[in-house]
């Protein structure tokens, strides 16, 4: 293996296609970016779209190609998810809690620079971690099966559940509406339909995106228009000057980057958890850790470092399986096989052996993305920002026509658009009625993988579940022993934030 | 300190009851049942097991939510509504419903040039001209970018294609 | 400096395909509808042969990627289209002659649907771990009865194009087995790896990618590349088991000239170059058959899959 990685500098250097390939990543990285800033274009479309165009390249130039797109749409949805509220993708909803306070207080270029630079220092760091260990994730990824997948996602739930704001009751209460609604459809195992009330249109479920966009955009959106002209006036003076990252800001952000790209990195070896709980648990974690936790969701600038790192770190060994064993762990890793083998190469055992250097190759355009990336994102970011200092009353109406294409966009399905109204009103009324949605959008995200898992665990235990676990399955065993240990540490630590929130808010009854 | 009986977590708590109540009810007549296969259930776990948690679940922490947060201090206030929020909130959300229906039946240009203009106009303080515009514009460049360069698909206008050589327009 | 040519070629052309010369039918892009996500086999053969059809059709052909209810979304999409040739759905012969046994759906799939051609298909193969004891289908049959229906064989979907033929060919071996489903063929793989289940079905291209860690049991079709398995049909299970037809199908109502324009064009690619090219490296066959011929199969395959269904489901 070390000679093929050796052999990968000659390949990628010194072919002459150097500049070629780099042109194609910066390409694809610009494309992926512009589509993944447009809410319901998924990078999975985008890629989809594309992968075509790159059949007729040479597979070193064609592939860097639509990794480039890959990670720019990762990073695309952040963007409106912190100027306007609007995820772009799932795992954009954590940003949505810092980004849009920090933009209205005038630092919208600020949170933009942030979100780059932890994502591309994460994702920089987990390539490497890729290059270096592709052996022993390749091993993890065997060992982790639906009994462990089981395990891991129910013990995401509850610590993301458990450091949300507000009451254990209307958390639970969240958690539950969440299960609720990822219940109507198809079950994930049998597809039987449940709660379809005979709507054909709800067989499918309720869409993600627009759900999501109903739940972030639309309340903000709403509550912007609660007070109309007058107060706008006041709001476009903050935005005389934009501010940048200072270099001092950035270095407070080191601690929660770096766990963030370790909570990431972890998860990205996980097959079948994703960028969304990953960047849930970071920003959990990054509250957490803080000694401020009440500052979150107000406008930290860990509150946006936290989640960006954590969802771009997972990108490096996602792709671990795919380039190993030939196996596609989600769709993104399904369309670059697809690329793969219309090059003529086939991902797998056979490969690494055979062609082991075109492969570390590619991952080390992986690594020069992230370089392409951070100066192509510098250039870009305050095109962006400048965006949202239009007046208010041509920006929310534009949000609104956005927000509703993208829905539209994302299933074809014009039944969405009213899913999207709804969970529009439902998002205003529970913000009012100051409840968390957070654990609402993981249950409704985790609670189909959750059950898929736990009924396969089922069929494999079938000869008795206990004995299963215990003897063939120890890791899961682990976890599930570590899940209880764990939630109580936690929910005894946001218990003690309650108690401190009740006794300032008494006081200042009193 | 006045403790009250209706409190917004009393309520919403025994909303949350309310729902888990009708879940439960629910359950065998909106789940299908699982064929068997080969004698055995074609479904490892029973369908009506999630729902059956997700109901105990509602009504557990709605009486929860009920009997101890409902004089809670903390995120436990009834929200603080004007009549002109109301007014403004409300209408909003008449716009977007109206907006959903034509964007369907309309396509998404029209709808949205519609929205556009109606909404500035109603949040104040905007130039007509440029109102105007921007209604124009902006659905325009998304439309022609979503449909003739991304190749997805945006509601056209249903009676008349609308086209520019070969490229869909509105 | 060729390469960097053919990435602006290739993007002049993804941006002009809506471009191209008007002709009677088609005289505007044609939407394919696909009723599953993005990065399956479906989604992939749909990008190649819709990047090279546009030459013999005069116009493209756009994929729509509808995915939902396990194929029902997009399926109903279709059925409830105007049509007028301009709208097609892709989809294979398992929800398209199966499904309508096991689900009650808002359309009938035989009545409402006409074939316009099958574009390929792709033959499913029996493998388990080259480390395992099983050197033949009887072997697995053998240790199935024996651990009395609990041994643990995989699949990627229920009533999905590897559950069935793996349904069928237990029922013809009368045995059971514990059957654990996997979100899609790549987990399934996995599952099959770590040791999870024993034996699954799954199709050459994927296979051929396992190398020498797998070891082929038993094919539906002739397999030269993974050293000519015995056939399924060999053994004495007739009736092309393990294959998924990918089709190609328009509402019933589509005006006939158009459908023949249609097969026309995709006749006219089976000779193309790239197309071969491209499919060989896809590792899938080009076996193209005429619409009104695979209407014929079609009916049969939706008979026997009543059958099937029928003899699985009375327990």
């Amino acid at each position: 293996m070390l000679d093929s990685f050796l052999n990968s500098f000659p390949i990628l250097f010194g072919s002459g296609n150097f500049f070629t390939i780099l042109f194609a990543v910066a390409l694809g990285l610009l494309i992926g970016l512009f589509v993944g800033a447009l809410p319901g274009l998924t990078t999975l479309m985008a890629m989809a779209i594309v992968l075509p165009i790159s059949f007729f390249m040479d597979p070193l130039v064609g592939i860097p190609f639509l990794i480039g797109v890959y990670k720019g749409g990762i990073f695309g949805g952040s963007i409106p998810a912190i100027l306007v509220s609007l995820p772009g993708t799932g795992a954009s909803v954590a940003t949505t809690f810092d980004g849009p306070p920090l933009t209205k207080q005038g630092k919208g270029r600020k949170a933009l620079e942030t979100a780059l630079f932890s994502s591309v220092i994460a994702d920089f760091s987990s390539d490497i971690v890729t290059i270096l260990l592709i052996g022993p994730i390749a091993l993890v990824a065997l060992l982790i099966g639906p009994p462990e997948l089981a395990a891991i996602l129910f013990l995401s739930i509850l610590i993301i559940s458990s450091t949300s704001n507000g009451s254990v009751g209307k958390n639970m209460i969240m958690l539950a509406v969440g299960l609720l609604i990822a219940l109507i459809g198809q079950d994930p195992i049998a597809a039987l339909t449940r709660f379809t009330f005979d709507v054909f249109e709800l067989r499918a479920g309720i869409p993600l995106l627009p759900m999501l966009i109903g739940l972030f955009a639309i309340p903000e959106i709403l509550i912007n228009i609660e007070s109309k002209a007058k107060q706008f006036v006041q709001a476009k003076l903050n935005l005389k000057k934009e501010e940048q990252l200072t270099w001092k800001e950035f270095l407070g952000l080191r601690k929660t980057i770096f766990r963030s790209t370790i909570i990431g990195t972890t998860i990205g070896m996980i097959p079948g958890v994703g960028q969304v709980v990953a960047a849930f648990v970071g920003y959990a974690a990054a509250k957490n850790a803080s000694p401020n936790p009440e500052k979150f969701g107000k406008g930290e600038l860990e509150g946006i470092a936290a989640p960006e790192a954590a969802n771009n770190a997972v990108n490096g060994p996602t792709l671990v399986p795919l380039l190993t064993l030939g196996i596609p762990g989600d769709n993104v890793t399904a369309i670059l096989l697809g690329a793969f083998v219309a090059h003529g190469l086939r991902p797998g055992p056979q490969l690494m052996t055979e062609q082991g250097s075109i492969v570390f190759a590619i991952l080390l355009c992986m690594l020069l993305a992230n370089v392409l990336f951070l100066i192509l994102g510098y250039f870009t970011m305050p095109l962006f920002s400048k965006v949202v200092s239009i007046k208010k009353s041509y920006l929310l109406p534009l949000t609104i026509v956005f927000a509703f294409a993208g829905s539209f966009v994302f299933r074809h399905n014009p039944a969405d658009l009213y899913f999207l109204l709804f969970f529009g009103i439902f998002g205003y009324i529970l913000r009012k009625l100051e409840f968390d949605v957070t654990p609402l959008v993981m249950a409704f995200i985790l609670a189909p993988s959750l059950e898929y898992a736990f009924g396969q665990t089922l069929s494999l235990g079938d000869d008795g579940l206990l004995k299963y676990l215990l003897l063939e399955r120890p890791i899961a065993a682990l976890i599930i022993c570590a899940t209880p240990i764990i939630t109580w540490k936690l929910w005894k630590r946001s218990k003690r934030l309650r108690d401190v929130a009740t006794e300032v808010t008494s006081n200042q009854v009193k | 300190m006045k403790k009250n009986f209706l409190t917004p977590n009393m309520i919403t708590g025994f909303l949350s009851v309310l729902i888990g109540i009708f879940v439960i009810i629910k359950i065998p007549s909106e789940i299908e049942k699982p064929v068997l296969i080969f004698g055995q259930s074609s479904s490892e776990i029973d369908p009506e097991l999630v729902p059956l948690i997700v109901a105990i679940m509602l009504i557990i922490f709605g009486s929860y939510t009920m009997i101890k947060d409902r004089n809670s201090l903390i995120s436990n206030s009834w929200p603080n509504l004007t009549r002109s929020m109301l007014k403004n909130v409300g209408f909003t959300v008449l716009c977007l419903a109206v907006y959903s229906l034509l964007f369907n039946s309309l396509g998404f240009v029209l709808a949205s040039v519609l929205l556009i203009f109606i909404l500035s106009q109603y949040m104040g303080d905007v130039s007509h001209y440029i109102s105007i515009s921007l209604a124009i514009l902006f659905p325009l460049i998304v439309f022609g970018v979503f449909v003739n360069i991304m190749h997805v698909f945006l509601p056209a206008f249903p009676l008349y294609e609308v086209r520019i050589g070969n490229y869909l327009i509105m | 400096m060729k390469n960097l040519l053919k990435i602006f070629i290739g993007f002049l052309a993804m941006l002009s395909i809506s471009g191209l010369a008007k002709a009677d039918y088609p005289e505007k892009p044609i939407t394919m509808v696909i009723p599953f996500g993005p990065g399956g086999s479906h989604d992939l053969n749909a990008r190649v042969f819709t990047s090279i059809i546009p030459q013999y059709l005069g116009n493209a052909i756009i994929v729509k990627l509808v995915p939902g209810a396990s194929g029902q979304t997009g399926t109903a999409m279709v059925a409830q289209a105007k049509p007028d040739g301009y709208t097609l759905l892709f989809t294979h012969n398992y929800v398209d002659q199966l499904q309508h046994h096991v689900k009650k759906l808002p359309y009938k799939p035989l009545k409402d649907f006409v074939t316009v051609a099958r574009i390929n298909y792709a033959a499913a193969c029996m493998i388990v771990l080259s480390k395992s004891k099983y050197k033949s289908v009887q072997d697995v049959f053998d240790t199935a009865k024996a651990s009395g229906g609990k041994m643990k064989l995989g699949h990627s979907g229920m009533w999905g194009a590897t559950m069935v033929p793996m349904a069928q060919l237990l029922s013809w071996g009368k045995v059971q087995a514990n059957l654990t489903p996997y979100k899609g063929g790549g987990p399934m793989v996995k599952g099959l790896l770590s040791g999870d289940v024993e034996a699954v079905l799954h199709f050459p291209s994927v296979i051929k990618g396992q190398g020498s860690k797998v070891r082929t049991l038993g094919c539906g079709a002739k397999e030269k590349a993974l050293g000519n398995p015995p056939t399924f049909d060999s053994l004495g299970f007739t009736g092309q088991i393990g294959y998924m037809d990918r089709i190609l199908v328009a509402p019933a109502k589509t005006p006939a000239d158009r459908i023949k324009k249609l097969q026309d064009a995709l006749a006219k690619l089976k000779g193309d170059k790239t197309f071969k090219k491209f499919m060989g490296r896809l590792g899938e066959n080009m076996e193209f058959m005429n619409g009104p011929d695979y209407e014929k199969v079609r009916a049969e395959k939706s008979k026997n899959y009543k059958n099937l269904v029928k003899q699985m489901t009375k327990g």
